[in-house]
């Protein structure tokens, strides 16, 4: 029963295509729906990937200030506004490499927010934000990319469009990202 | 035989078809082994789940609207700014970089900018052709909100209803009722100012000390205009940067 995972069907409808029910669905509500829908989670991912907020809402409009005048929808608009919210990220950092030194610092600082209460605190046993945000620095920009993007609920579809890789590879390379990221926090912050 | 790793993630995530659903929930049933190691990843993708849910992000309330009157402002203006700015990197660019102010130029995923480097430019910042395009229907205040280390402010007019404004690096901006204000207090960018003759009033400020004014067809500046008719303004002059 061994299969590699390009046998499996991902089959999660690929949540996307335009929104609305029909591509003839107006190109104005479309995209009214799909700022409904995108706006906050593009914003949350460029947050936690650029650790800068006032960038990531510059960004995230930007991408969208685009799409509009693009005048139609592409076939996966989420995937489409991820790669052109990357790509405008990585114009900024060319200019600006202070952007990323604004994570660090950040987490060098310590937290500016007390850490979320949720149900999952037992498992985090006294983590804080500034800890992730470190780890997150310290692992590759791909595997931050993954887990961020799956963090926002994107699909693996909408993830491979945006990243440039085959949507069967998605879960393989998830499975590392997070494993990265477990090594360095341990690395980062184990008693010795 | 058993399936790989990726495989059970993607399980995890909800990312496979209801029939390969059935047929990894059936194995998992009669595999000790296959069920260890999806509760390792299940438990792995809670964890990183729960960490990244640490990170709180709350997006700033934005609408559709906003978006769509931003991008029907700037979409033909964009046009213009790119032949004038590729005029500036053909003409005038030795000594500014094409910059950006802001993000109006460029189109799509994964589009190259056409970005046109003076050959001259100096500096780790060039950037792609862009800048802000204005029509004031009457007067114009640049302020610039602070001294700089280095930098210049080059004015220069044309025979044209635009104004544009080109920085060497990326650096904030407001515009607001014939106000632009530049955020320019960490920045070492240089800037070219791009008037219409006929413009009037004309104010440039930085920090609060007026570097250039324009009224009527009276121009008063701290500089004297170049041989080409340019004022060069030092971001420097005001004081010592704070």
């Amino acid at each position: 029963m061994k299969r590699s995972p390009q046998q499996w069907e991902l089959a999660r409808p690929d949540a996307e295509g335009p929104p609305g029910d029909e591509k003839r669905e107006p190109f104005e509500m479309a995209f009214e729906r799909l700022f409904e829908k995108d706006f906050a989670r593009l914003y949350r991912y460029l947050d936690r990937l650029s650790g800068d907020s006032g960038m990531a809402d510059d960004l995230a409009q930007e991408s969208f200030v685009r799409l509009y005048r693009r005048g139609s929808l592409p076939d996966r608009p989420s995937s489409w506004l991820v790669s052109v919210a990357r790509n405008l990220l990585r114009d900024e950092r060319r200019g600006a490499a202070r952007r990323w030194e604004l994570l660090e610092l950040r987490g060098a600082m310590g937290d500016l927010h007390p850490p979320m209460m949720s149900p999952e605190s037992d498992l985090l046993a006294g983590e804080t934000a500034a800890q992730v945000r470190r780890t997150l620095a310290a692992i590759s920009l791909r595997d931050r990319q993954l887990l961020l993007l799956r963090q926002e609920g994107y699909s693996y579809r909408e993830i491979a469009e945006a990243l440039e890789f085959s949507p069967a590879s998605i879960g393989t390379m998830l499975v590392r990202a997070t494993e990265a990221f477990r090594k360095a926090f341990e690395e980062l912050f184990s008693a010795p | 035989m058993h399936p790989d790793a990726g495989t059970w993630q993607a399980l995890l995530d909800g990312e496979l078809s209801p029939s390969v659903r059935a047929e990894l929930e059936g194995h998992l049933a009669g595999c000790a082994a296959c069920r260890e190691s999806f509760g390792k990843l299940q438990f792995a993708r809670d964890k990183m789940t729960a960490r990244l849910g640490l990170l709180e992000s709350r997006p700033p309330h934005r609408r559709a609207e906003v978006i769509r009157g931003r991008a029907r402002t700037v979409g033909r203006p964009r046009l213009l700014a790119a032949g004038i700015l590729l005029a500036f990197a053909t003409a005038a660019g030795a000594t500014i970089q094409s910059g950006v102010l802001h993000r109006l130029v460029g189109d799509g995923a994964g589009a190259k900018p056409t970005t046109q480097r003076s050959q001259a430019a100096t500096g780790a910042q060039a950037e792609r052709p862009s800048g802000i395009v204005l029509y004031p229907s009457s007067g114009l205040e640049v302020q610039f909100e602070r001294p700089q280390r280095e930098g210049v402010i080059r004015i220069v007019f044309a025979d044209q209803p635009a104004v544009s404004i080109v920085a060497s690096s990326s650096v904030p901006y407001s515009v607001e009722r014939g106000r632009v204000a530049i955020s320019n207090q960490r920045a070492s960018a240089s800037y070219r100012i791009m008037l219409p003759r006929t413009l009037s009033p004309v104010s440039v400020r930085v920090d609060r000390e007026t570097v250039f004014s324009k009224r009527g067809a009276t121009v008063e500046t701290v500089t004297t205009a170049g041989p080409a008719g340019e004022y060069v303004i030092p971001l420097t002059r005001t004081g010592t940067s704070r």
